[in-house]
């Protein structure tokens, strides 16, 4: 019995993802790239296998027809999924704050007076280090005793969720 | 058909989303998106059907992996505009005050205002992962602690040790 090609599609972009994964792990690690640029370059690799086994394998239809582009979108989608869950989970250990009050309870040995898991984090804490991020990654600067955005990524990606919490939500903070 | 089954009702449960959200915000709102998402995939294999027949099996399952990877994507994003990011919400601030820039002791007041931490903790209490005792201790109730054992061991492995906040 034939195995269907929609099967065939799901295993390329599991291999996909792993190729993709591995990629990043081995880049950091072995190679010392910076962890963004690893992360695009795992990208590219996870896509590279999808359509090169789009390409070559006999299974999948030419790109031309169109079950065949249709089967190449859907498993180039899948990869993006799982790569972008994979994203997440590296990065939310770096600059989750849910992620962070686990840490610091689970060092304590699983319990912590609040009072000393706020002294250890706490807001004015939390906004000077994302502050210095900002200011060491050059997207604010620091003159005449002012701060000033010069990112124009983030100030569109700030537009874009403010705009997303007002049609969704109908607030443009959690804390309006 | 697989790839269009599974696009058609993640669109159509991110618009419907979108409708009843506006109307009320659900009470466990990432519950709400997986079942809405089978709902309306429930739909979209029905119109197919009526429309084009009963797809096959295989079509119908590559369908449902594929939108339900929409919808955990979507839900993980999601997070970002149901709580607000502390480094866009300081980005943001700063942006406000134009070309004239914020004052840097402004930064107090905006740290008052805006109490992510409390209000990350008080989430997870809420959510069972952390209790709290009437002693005032904090105590983890749940093995998420491994999730995060392995993001921070990832982390470690591959060189990218530094200040976490």
């Amino acid at each position: 019995m034939a195995i269907p090609v929609e099967f065939f599609g799901l295993l390329i972009s599991g291999l996909a993802l792993a190729a993709a994964i591995a990629s990043h792990a081995v880049l950091l690690r072995f190679a010392g790239w910076a962890f963004l640029k690893g992360l695009a370059a795992s990208l590219v690799v996870g896509f590279g296998v999808v359509v090169v086994a789009h390409a070559t394998l006999p299974m999948f239809g030419p790109f031309a027809s169109g079950a065949g582009a249709l089967l190449l979108v859907g498993d180039c989608l899948l990869l993006a999924c799982g790569w972008f869950v994979f994203l997440n989970f590296v990065v939310c250990s770096e600059s989750s704050i849910r992620v962070r009050l686990l840490r610091e309870i689970i060092a304590a040995g699983g319990s912590i007076a609040e009072a000393d898991l706020m002294a250890a984090y706490n807001e004015r804490a939390l906004v000077d280090m994302r502050l210095d991020r900002l200011v060491t990654g050059g997207q604010v600067v620091v003159a005449d005793g002012r701060y000033r955005l010069t990112s124009r990524p983030l100030r569109a990606i700030g537009l874009l969720f403010r705009s997303l919490k007002r049609l969704i939500l109908r607030r443009t903070s959690e804390f309006d | 058909m697989g790839p269009i089954l599974g696009l058609s009702s993640a669109a159509l449960a991110f618009v419907l989303h979108i409708a009843l959200w506006r109307v009320a915000v659900p009470r466990k709102p990432y519950k709400s998106l997986v079942l809405l998402w089978c709902a309306t995939f429930a739909l979209t294999l029905g119109a197919v059907a009526l429309w084009r027949g009963w797809p096959a099996a295989p079509a119908i399952i590559y369908g449902a992996i594929l939108g339900a990877a929409l919808i955990v994507c979507y839900a993980i994003v999601y997070t970002g505009i149901e709580y607000d990011s502390p480094t866009l919400s300081v980005a943001s601030e700063i942006d406000r005050y134009g070309e004239a820039g914020m004052p840097v002791g402004e930064i107090d007041s905006f740290s008052r205002q805006r109490p992510f931490i409390k209000k990350r903790l008080e989430s997870i209490v809420a959510d069972g992962i952390v209790s709290r005792r009437a002693n005032g201790t904090l105590a983890t109730t749940s093995n998420v602690g491994l999730l995060v054992k392995l993001s921070v061991a990832y982390r470690n492995w591959t060189g990218r040790v530094g200040a976490h906040g």
